[in-house]
C-alpha cells in the first residue's frame, strides 16, 4: 500500500487551507473511496488493484482540485510560480530601469521618484508590489480558467543541479577575491595607454570607459565574494539572489545621474567621457549580464521547490 | 444546442437536495449511488464526495466512521440543522414546480 501512501502525500500538496485536521479527513475519505472501489471493481484489494484504481481515481491535481471550496484564489500548487514568476517579472523590471539609466531617462514602466539611494531604496518595494500583484492577477485567472493546469517552471536549469562541492565553493570565493584585488590594483594604477604620443579623444574615452567598468566590476566582485563567502558556511542560492540584487542596486546607484558626476570626477575621468556612446555600450552590457544573472538564479531557486512539491 | 452545461448547472442544488431526502438514514457514498443506480439516476462519484464534504462542512449532514469488511466506510445522515433545511428547500422546490407546471401548461 506504498502507492496509496504516496498518492495521498501528493494529493495533500495540492489541497487547500491550512487546517491539517480538515486535510487528514479529507485524505482519509479519499483512501476509503479508492480502497471501496479497488475492490469493487478488481475483486480485491491487493496493490495492482490499488494502482489500477488510483490510476482511473484522477491526478493528484485533479482529486484535490474537486475538493477547492468555492475556488480558492490561487490554486495552492501555482503558489511557488507566483514567487517565481514575480521573481523574474521583477529582476526583469529592475533590469528595465537600470538600462533606462544607462541612457539617461528616469525609469522604464514608471519613472522613479528620484534618482538618490533613497529613493531608489524607496522604490524597490513599490516595483516589487507592482510585479506581485500583476503575477498574482494573471495566477488567478490561470486559476479560474484551469486550476489543475501545470505551467513552465523550467526545468531544464536544475537538471543535474547539485550543491557544490566545499572545493568548488571556496574555489569561487578565492576567484571572486582575486578578481576584485585585480580590477582594484587595475584602475588604481591603471589603465595605461600603451602607445607612445599624445592621447587621442577616442583614446581617452576608451581608457575612461574602460576605468568606470573596473570600478564597476570591482564593487560587483566585493558583493560577489561577501555572498560566496557566506556560500561556504551555508549553502543557498537565496545568498545569490540577494548579491544580485545589491549587484542591481549598486549599478544603479553608479549610473545614477545624482551619483555618476561624483564617481567620474573620483576616479579623474574625462567629463566627455561620462556621456560618450562607448561607456553607455560598456554599462549596457554590465547591466545585461547582471539581469541574465539575476533571472537565472531567481528560475533555478524557484524551479527546485516547485520540483520538489509536484 | 449542448446543454450540457446547463443541465450540470441545474443538478448541482438538485443532487443537494436529493442527498438530503436520502439520508434520513446514514449511508456511505458508494451506497448513495448504488442506490440511485436502481432508480436509473446516475451520478459520478467525483460529484458526489466532495458535495457530501461540502453540505457536512454546513452542518447539513453529519457523519461517522465504521469499519465494515476491513475497510473503513464514512456514513453521512441528516442533522437537526439539515431537517430544518431540507423543509425550507422542499418548499420552494414545490412552489418552483407549480409555478413552472403553470407555465407549461399554457405551452
Amino acid at each position: 500500500m506504498e502507492r496509496l501512501k504516496k498518492y495521498l502525500d501528493d494529493v495533500r500538496t495540492f489541497l487547500p487551507g491550512t487546517n491539517p485536521k480538515k486535510v487528514d479527513e479529507i485524505l482519509r475519505e479519499i483512501e476509503s473511496h479508492v480502497l471501496e472501489r479497488a475492490e469493487r471493481e478488481h475483486g480485491e484489494i491487493n496493490d495492482t488493484a490499488v494502482a489500477m484504481t488510483i490510476k482511473e481515481y484522477g491526478s493528484p491535481e485533479e482529486v484535490a482540485a474537486r475538493y477547492y471550496e468555492g475556488g480558492p484564489i490561487i490554486a495552492p500548487h501555482l503558489k511557488n510560480y507566483l514567487f517565481m514568476y514575480t521573481g523574474i517579472l521583477f529582476a526583469i523590471h529592475l533590469g528595465l530601469h537600470l538600462i533606462a539609466f544607462v541612457f539617461g531617462e528616469n525609469g522604464a514602466i514608471f519613472d522613479f521618484r528620484g534618482t538618490d539611494l533613497l529613493s531608489l531604496l524607496s522604490q524597490l518595494p513599490v516595483t516589487f508590489i507592482f510585479d506581485f500583484g500583476l503575477v498574482s492577477l494573471i495566477l488567478y485567472f490561470v486559476t479560474q480558467a484551469k486550476a489543475t493546469a501545470k505551467l513552465p517552471h523550467f526545468t531544464y536549469f536544475i537538471r543535474a543541479e547539485k550543491t557544490p562541492s566545499m572545493g568548488k565553493r571556496i574555489g569561487a570565493l578565492i576567484g571572486s577575491l582575486v578578481g576584485a584585488g585585480i580590477t582594484f590594483l587595475a584602475f588604481t594604477y591603471g589603465p595605461f595607454y600603451l602607445g607612445g604620443g599624445e592621447l587621442t579623444e577616442i583614446a581617452i574615452i576608451a581608457l575612461d570607459s574602460f576605468k568606470f567598468a573596473l570600478f564597476l566590476a570591482f564593487g560587483l566582485l566585493v558583493i560577489d565574494s561577501v555572498s560566496n563567502l557566506i556560500n561556504i558556511f551555508n549553502y543557498s542560492r537565496f545568498s545569490k539572489i540577494v548579491s544580485n540584487t545589491l549587484g542591481l542596486v549598486f549599478l544603479f546607484l553608479a549610473v545614477s545621474p545624482d551619483y555618476k558626476p561624483d564617481i567620474a570626477s573620483y576616479l579623474s575621468l574625462n567629463p566627455s567621457s561620462i556621456d560618450h556612446p562607448l561607456l553607455v555600450a560598456i554599462l549596457f552590457l554590465m547591466a545585461i549580464v547582471i539581469i541574465v544573472d539575476l533571472v537565472f538564479e531567481t528560475i533555478k531557486f524557484w524551479a527546485s521547490r516547485i520540483v520538489r512539491t509536484n | 444546442m449542448d446543454i450540457g452545461k446547463l443541465a450540470t448547472e441545474m443538478n448541482r442544488g438538485f443532487i443537494q437536495l436529493l442527498v438530503m431526502v436520502m439520508l434520513d438514514e446514514p449511508m456511505y457514498g458508494y451506497d448513495i449511488v448504488k442506490t440511485l443506480g436502481k432508480r436509473n439516476f446516475s451520478i459520478d462519484e467525483n460529484t458526489l464526495y466532495p458535495l457530501l464534504r461540502r453540505l457536512e462542512e454546513r452542518e447539513i449532514l453529519s457523519s461517522e466512521w465504521r469499519v465494515e469488511e476491513n475497510k473503513p466506510r464514512k456514513y453521512y445522515f441528516v442533522s437537526e440543522t439539515g431537517r430544518q433545511v431540507r423543509k425550507e428547500l422542499l418548499r420552494i422546490w414545490n412552489e418552483q414546480e407549480q409555478l413552472l407546471k403553470s407555465f407549461v401548461g399554457e405551452e
